[in-house]
């Protein structure tokens, strides 16, 4: 009997240390299981390096924008919505001049249309605002794989993944995304 | 009894070492909400299908390799398993398998019947009926399991000249590069030559069928959302994750995850190549891919293991012993019996180990979890009673332990059908209460049961020896403590959870019997109101108690206690009360007779 006495006072203060423990560090068991989050792509991922032939004729590399907060935008003349947002982003990058870069890589096959539609917006590109030329699609399907236009990234002057906009944003010009870029620009991330 | 572990482990280890392509197998991806290895959701997924985690001819990893690299050839291996073909205009078959090209053909004639059968209210379904949606249901994932790498895949036609010039196109993603070009192309036919093919010629008829076949692989992807193997980050936990087809048209895409993507394109180029070694090493590389997570070998390796029927092996083993022992005590060194009995213990034991490890919470979250823990317990509780007694004593024990481990074991294939290792019910989903409440209550199902089993025994023995009752009141307080406790952490928990302490809920009254009965069988015997026969044929009853608290209030499908609700038991519950109810009264008979006789 009094080995029993002695089993069951083992098992009821081993249960009631368990109990005081968990009540002080219950969590819930999806902790370390999957939870849908609504982000729409990995964050803080590191854009790797590419190169790039600008409607200008001028050749360069993601990593010569290295400081600044670069915004790689995936457009077409043939995509509605993309002319749509297209002058906003062109807006935003004058606001911005000395802390953003946008490369605006363009999957149209020639570069005639992308010339007849900056034209037909009539307005003066910015030094910091780069057309691209993407008719191979190399970075746009092979790297990005962006099937979708317009499609966005935000990088941070480290060049990772800060954010990324699918669809279009009509929101560039706002107070709030002006904030969160030049916010970006003073962050180590 | 060393070398005996020895051997064991060797050969546990055999069974184990993972076959080629472990990497694939260890691969992460999300299903039913759960991070696991590719092995796991291949087993889970064919056991859908055909009711068990491997086909003759291959095994569940080498089956969805099949399926989702290959799927036409996926489409004559036969996985559904039906008991009722008829429900299809299927031929009778002894295996009881069907392709999924056998499957479809039925589902066509039947497709007006489906679609009746789905507008109207489930209940008023005939068991057929249940089962003709249950196949079609299975149809349609297997349909999304084949086209879920369909935009990585080798187009099963040929590229015109005219659209493919000096560009690889070898797959959709290819396809899709040059999309405007192959649009400029039809437009261009179609205002030449009219909207009639018979007026095209060949290359235009091949053109014209391009942009259709497109859209077709295309359209099966869309809502694909079964092979969630692309993660927003690369520690695997706490992020989103996708489907190759969400990647590319919802816009999940990311540099790092075209390169995944890249990765699996070349596995599936490997495998339709039948180049092992190629596949194994860009698989290894796919899993360098992601941060490093242990848990997922852990997973294929309990895959790997069938710690489970090990188990129930060798305490069927150990109970055959020990009732060879008992009869014929000179036959058989005792040893051989603790030895088989612990070795059954331990490996138990690591079956729950590896489910809480692999789940991160108490392995009782479902019936089926709850039946193997209970086992456990009880092949614990006599492990240590058997510590205590001497050699013959011993074996009885051994053999009460073994015999309700075997029984609760074998009675969890049954339910085993079911578990999918998913997460729970959000109702259930603390650990604070899982540990508390349910291994509480548990716990104390296995206590009851123990004392049910040796007030059986000491039904039997009474007859020769004057049976000591101690162990039976030491027992049924232990069941006693363990239920009430475990009773009233259920009403705190429900407290918190629905509002409410007490609901009379049918599972709560299930509980409260199996201490009500405890406490009325302990008083009258401490207050002498029962004699020590009356009490062990009280106690002897607790089983059929249990089982209606533990199984039976679930089949009522009323109550808060929804998720654990279950079909198809209660002639099984009739059943065992009916032979239980002999049983014990088989015994009372015989004690009666024999004691009349002296």
């Amino acid at each position: 009997m009094r080995t029993n006495i002695i089993f069951l006072a083992i098992i009821v203060f081993i249960s009631a240390g368990y109990t005081i423990f968990t009540l002080h560090h219950d969590r819930p068991i999806f902790a370390n299981t999957y939870q849908q989050k609504k982000i729409s792509t990995a964050i803080n991922e590191n854009v790797p390096e590419f190169e790039y032939r600008a409607l200008s004729g001028k050749k360069g590399k993601l990593s010569d924008h290295k400081g600044k907060v670069v915004l790689i935008h995936f457009w077409a003349t043939w995509c509605t919505p993309c002319l749509v947002e297209f002058p906003l982003i062109i807006e935003l990058s004058k606001k911005l001049e000395k802390d953003i870069v946008v490369l605006a890589i363009s999957s149209d096959q020639q570069a005639a249309p992308i010339k007849r539609f900056i034209k037909k917006i009539d307005t003066k590109i910015p030094s910091n605002f780069i057309i691209i030329e993407d008719s191979e699609k190399h970075i746009t399907y092979d790297m990005f794989q962006t099937m979708r236009l317009p499609e966005t990234y935000i990088l941070s002057p480290n060049l990772s993944i800060n954010e990324k906009v699918i669809g279009a944003r009509k929101a560039w010009e706002s107070n709030e995304t002006i904030d969160q870029l030049r916010s970006l620009l003073h962050t180590n991330n | 009894m060393i070398r005996f572990l020895l051997i064991f482990i060797v050969a546990i280890n055999a069974l184990a070492l993972p076959a080629k392509a472990s990497e694939w197998r260890t691969l992460p991806i999300v299903h039913e909400g759960r991070v696991k290895p590719i092995d796991s959701f291949a087993r889970v997924t064919l056991k859908t299908f055909s009711g068990s985690e491997t086909l003759k001819t291959l095994n569940a990893s080498e089956w969805l390799k099949t399926a989702i690299f290959t799927p036409a050839n996926a489409m004559d291996i036969a996985v559904f398993k039906t008991q009722s073909p008829d429900v299809l205009n299927l031929p009778i078959r002894k295996s009881k398998l069907y392709s999924y090209q056998e499957i479809a053909n039925g589902i066509q004639e039947k497709r007006e019947t489906i679609q009746q059968l789905l507008n109207k209210d489930e209940s008023s379904w005939t068991g057929k009926q249940h089962e003709l949606i249950r196949l079609y249901q299975n149809f349609i994932l297997h349909t999304q399991l084949l086209r879920s790498l369909t935009a990585i895949l080798p187009l099963p036609f040929d590229i015109p000249e005219k659209i493919k010039r000096n560009d690889n196109v070898e797959t959709y993603l290819d396809l899709k590069k040059i999309e405007k070009r192959l649009t400029k192309e039809t437009k261009s036919i179609i205002s030449l030559k009219g909207a009639n093919p018979d007026k095209y010629n060949n290359e235009e008829l091949q053109i014209a069928d391009l942009s259709f076949q497109l859209r077709i692989i295309e359209e099966g992807g869309t809502k694909n959302t079964l092979l969630k193997i692309i993660p927003d980050g690369s520690d695997l936990e706490n992020v989103a994750w996708h489907t190759p087809w969400e990647i590319l048209l919802d816009g999940h895409s990311s540099p790092q995850k075209a390169d995944y993507l890249k990765l699996w394109e070349e596995m599936a180029r490997a495998y339709i190549n039948n180049d092992t070694s190629a596949f194994d090493d860009i698989a290894k590389n796919a899993q360098n891919q992601w941060v490093k997570n242990y848990k997922l070998k852990t997973e294929v390796f309990f895959n790997s293991i069938p710690l489970k029927t090990i188990a129930l092996s060798l305490y069927l083993i150990s109970v055959l012993l020990s009732f060879l022992a008992i009869s014929k005590p000179q036959w058989l060194p005792h040893n051989v019996i603790n030895m088989t009995f612990i070795t059954a213990l331990a490996l138990h034991v690591a079956l729950i180990v590896f489910r809480v490890f692999i789940l991160e919470r108490p392995p009782v979250g479902t019936l089926y979890e709850s039946v193997l823990f209970v086992s456990l317990v009880c092949a614990l509780i006599t492990g240590v009673s058997a510590l205590k007694h001497e050699k013959e004593r011993r074996i009885t024990t051994i053999s009460i332990g073994s015999l309700s481990a075997f029984i609760l074991l074998y009675v969890s294939g049954g339910l085993a059908g079911n578990d999918t290792m998913s997460p729970l019910v959000a109702v259930l989903n603390t650990n604070f209460w899982l540990t508390t409440h349910v291994l509480c209550i548990t716990a104390g199902y296995g206590f009851c049961l123990i004392a049910g089993v040796l007030a059986h025994v000491n039904l039997w023995q009474e007859q020769k020896t004057d049976t000591p009752v101690a162990p039976l009141i030491t027992m049924s307080v232990l069941a006693l403590l363990f239920t009430a406790v475990g009773t009233a952490l259920g009403g705190i928990w429900a407290d918190q959870s629905w509002g409410r302490f007490w609901g009379w809920d049918p599972k709560e009254n299930g509980a409260l019997l199996i201490v009500l009965w405890l406490i009325w069988l302990l008083h009258g015997r401490i207050s002498g109101h029962l004699r020590k026969t009356g009490f062990m044929i009280g106690l002897a009853f607790i089983n059929i108690i249990v089982v209606l608290a533990w199984f039976g209030v679930n089949l009522l499908n009323i109550g808060l206690h929804s998720y654990g609700f279950i079909d198809g038991i209660a002639m099984s519950i009739t059943a065992f009360i009916l032979i239980e109810t002999s049983i014990i009264g088989y015994l009372v008979y015989r004690l009666k007779k024999v004691r009349h006789e002296n």
